[in-house]
């Protein structure tokens, strides 16, 4: 009997310790990588190339196009620096249109084209025929759409150009580090669903090959290497190994002769992305303006903007941003993104968002990123606040509820989040 | 005889009769003839308590005569059919004799599962709600706003208190009582409660939620390491409780005693651990789907609470009244609780 209680106690303690010993040999280091500085500088020359059709750069591709939004990376990232944002003039226009017994048709109305160039009423003839409609348009079509009062169902919505500082940073963080901070979250606010609108619980994006979302308007890329190709190809028109150049509206059937990127090019462009330098806080040296900044920090925290926008998410300090999405109401609604699955392709499409989530945009270099808001519909820091509603509405709330002077402080503290 | 014949009192010297009691029923040799053999002897209620008992004839007292003689003989025939009054059988009220009669337990407090069950609920509601504070500041306040939920919960714990103590002290089945009045009991069951917690359980349980934070994307593994984690904390804290219950001294919800408990409870230590994580882990689950059901309709969610509370509740009564009843009639775990 003696024996017989030792060995149920054995195989009660093996049970017991042999998973956690097992977990613990095989936990996940975060990867210690650096960027190859030969590969970031030829990176920086194929970010600031300008790109033409039948491009020499390009092996066995058609160059530039078929239909594209900038002729280079820099026409579009230089606000701040070469890498920063841009204003609304290169806004992208998405669309996702809805088809009788299919998914959605989601895709992007291109600014240019060497030779089909596309407008709305490719998407849908009964919208105008315009290819760089402005946000105010968009805006427009968009409400009347929700209103019924619009003759087409199609979802218009436009994407301002992101800054890219910093984003090596944010590809370093590891998926764990984002999950843990969506079930931080999900503790934090007593169990409230990411779907609800009362309280600030974000969600990770899981796309379909379980990887996490973190770049991107919607976090539709998993990395920043993902958000590069898909970049080339969609706003370039550049075919690259990770994602195919987008066939004109009008020409489904457009088939390139071949890949414009090698995969080696597009690693030398993340390269030179990732080695990008991080934002700043930068404060004027004055007494008065230092108090103005430490109180607006202060008030940041206070009245809840740092629930969503964390100062910190693993070791990277100063984001501003837990990389999560967000429910931020009905007048922030806007569907649809780059990765538009081609047909006889393998769906690569990313995981399901709701039209009015968002990925929280990191803050940090925010005041050199104007205008603000996914497609820039606020041109001032204190109107983008006013703005974000849905999970984000008690905070907004209670920055409009702040006196006078409170709210300068915390704009003097958004305005001393600098690009580099 | 001058005086009437009382119930166990030796009659005069001059009787030639005696009433004499009948003698107790053997002590039972084992513990299922204990259980068989019924408590009190109104429960048998044809057996006589006097039996007639002739004294021999060198006895006799040789003055009274044969109408004398006579009029004794039924006297005492009369006093012998003397029993005592017969109590109503009640039912439901002796200490189960089989692990399932504890079946029925929850049915007969179900009263005041329901209630309780709708306290947690509403302590549930008001504690999820008050996550995280929302002036973003301390105030002195917001300690007496998380008072009365955790004044809700304390309740809960002195009823299941009292069911484990009763179970553990032999007590047949009954109300508990306790919890509506006695705010004393009720500090010291949640007291106690606190402290078994405290003493081991807050530990793993802590340990278990870091680990879910920071596990990332969890596989069969990592499932298994927070179930692991969590069965062991419910069996000690578990197990804590009932070391404590009987001596009421904290100290006694050691790993050591714990650990004795479970070893004198033997193959009925695994039942019991294994029945309360069977319990625990959907009940968790099902009160964290009508938590996030609360933040879309506020009625539907109570009553999906209530319902849960109300599950676990009952689930748990059962598994008290028998782990109680296990503790008090097996002789090593009793000698534990000592």
């Amino acid at each position: 009997m003696k024996r017989t209680y030792l060995a149920a106690y054995g195989l009660l303690a093996l049970c017991l310790f042999v998973p956690l010993g097992i977990r613990w040999l095989t936990w996940p280091t975060p990867p210690q990588g650096s960027v190859d500085p030969a590969m970031a500088e030829v990176g920086r020359s194929l970010f600031m190339h300008d790109w033409t059709p039948n491009d020499p750069l390009c092996a066995g591709g058609d160059g530039l196009g078929p239909v594209y939004n900038a002729t280079s990376c820099v026409a579009c990232h230089k606000q701040g620096g070469v890498g920063g944002s841009d204003g609304l003039e290169h806004n992208v226009t998405v669309f996702v249109k809805p088809l009788p017994l299919q998914k959605p048709q989601v895709g992007v109305v291109h600014a240019h084209a060497v030779k089909f160039q596309e407008t709305l009423q490719h998407v849908d003839p009964r919208l105008p025929a315009e290819s760089q409609p402005s946000l105010e348009t968009i805006r427009n079509l968009s409400r009347m759409g929700r209103q019924g009062r619009g003759l087409s169902l199609v979802d218009l919505s436009q994407r301002n150009t992101p800054a890219l500082f910093g984003a090596g940073l944010i590809d370093a963080i590891p998926e764990s580090t984002i999950i843990a901070e969506e079930r931080a979250q999900w503790l934090r606010h007593g169990g409230a669903p990411a779907d609800g609108e009362d309280r600030p619980a974000g969600r990770a994006l899981r796309l379909a090959d379980g990887r996490i979302g973190r770049f991107g308007w919607k976090a539709q890329s998993a990395s920043l290497s993902d958000f590069v190709r898909a970049a080339c190809a969609g706003e370039l028109g550049l075919g690259n190994p990770g994602r195919d150049q987008p066939a004109p509206l009008g020409q489904p059937d457009h088939r390139p002769p071949g890949l414009d990127l090698t995969a080696l090019q597009c690693d030398q462009m993340t390269a030179f992305i990732a080695a990008l330098p991080q934002p700043v806080e930068r404060v004027r040296a004055d007494a008065g303006t230092r108090r103005e900044v430490r109180e607006g920090k202060h008030h940041f925290q206070a009245i809840g903007c740092a629930d969503c926008h964390v100062p910190q998410l693993g070791s990277v300090a100063g984001l501003y941003s837990d990389l999560l999405l967000h429910r931020m109401g009905r007048e922030l609604e806007g569907s649809g993104s780059y990765n538009q699955a081609l047909p006889g392709r393998p769906d690569r499409s990313d995981g399901d968002t709701l039209p009015d989530e968002w990925r929280t945009p990191p803050l940090w270099g925010v005041a050199d990123s104007g205008p603000w808001m996914h497609d820039g519909r606020a041109s001032t820091l204190k109107e983008a606040i006013v703005m974000h509603a849905g999970q984000a509405a008690r905070a907004a709330g209670r920055f409009s509820a702040l006196p006078a002077m409170a709210q300068v402080d915390l704009i003097a503290f958004l305005e001393s989040l600098r690009a580099p | 005889m001058s005086d009437r014949a009382q119930p166990g009192h030796r009659p005069a010297q001059e009787a030639d009769v005696r009433i004499a009691p009948i003698a107790p029923w053997p002590e039972p040799a084992t513990t299922s003839d204990r259980l068989a053999a019924p408590s009190m002897p109104w429960q048998e209620p044809d057996r006589p308590v006097y039996r007639i008992v002739e004294v021999p004839a060198d006895d006799r007292t040789p003055e009274l005569d044969e109408d004398e003689r006579e009029r004794l003989r039924a006297e005492a025939e009369l006093v012998a059919r003397i029993t005592l009054p017969r109590r109503p059988r009640r039912r439901g009220l002796q200490p189960e004799k089989r692990w399932y009669h504890c079946l029925r337990y929850p049915w007969l407090v179900r009263w005041p599962l329901l209630r309780f069950a709708a306290l947690l609920a509403v302590a549930t509601i008001w504690l999820a709600l008050m996550m995280p504070p929302l002036s973003g500041r301390p105030s002195l306040i917001e300690p007496l706003l998380y008072a009365l939920p955790l004044a809700f919960m304390a309740l809960s714990c002195a009823f299941l208190q009292e069911v484990l103590e009763s179970a553990v002290a032999g007590h047949a089945p009954h109300v508990p009582l306790a919890g509506i009045g006695a705010y004393g009991q009720v500090l010291a069951s949640a007291g106690r409660w606190l402290y078994c917690f405290l003493a081991g359980p807050s530990l793993l349980i802590g340990a278990a939620l870091l680990y879910w934070v920071h596990c990332g994307e969890m596989d069969s593994l990592d499932r298994l390491i927070l179930a692991e984690l969590g069965i062991v904390a419910a069996g000690y804290w578990l197990f804590g409780l009932v070391a404590v219950t009987r001596t009421r001294r904290l100290l006694d919800a050691n790993p050591y005693r714990v650990a004795a408990l479970a070893h004198a409870l033997g193959y009925r230590a695994v039942i019991v651990v294994v029945a309360l994580s069977l319990i625990l882990w959907p009940h968790a689950d099902l009160l964290l789907q009508a938590l996030a059901h609360m933040h879309h309709s506020g009625l539907g969610g109570f009553c999906q609470l209530t319902l849960v509370w109300l599950s676990l509740l009952a689930c748990l009564t059962i598994l008290f009244r028998l782990i109680g009843l296990w503790c008090q009639r097996m002789p090593q775990a009793a000698a534990v609780l000592l």
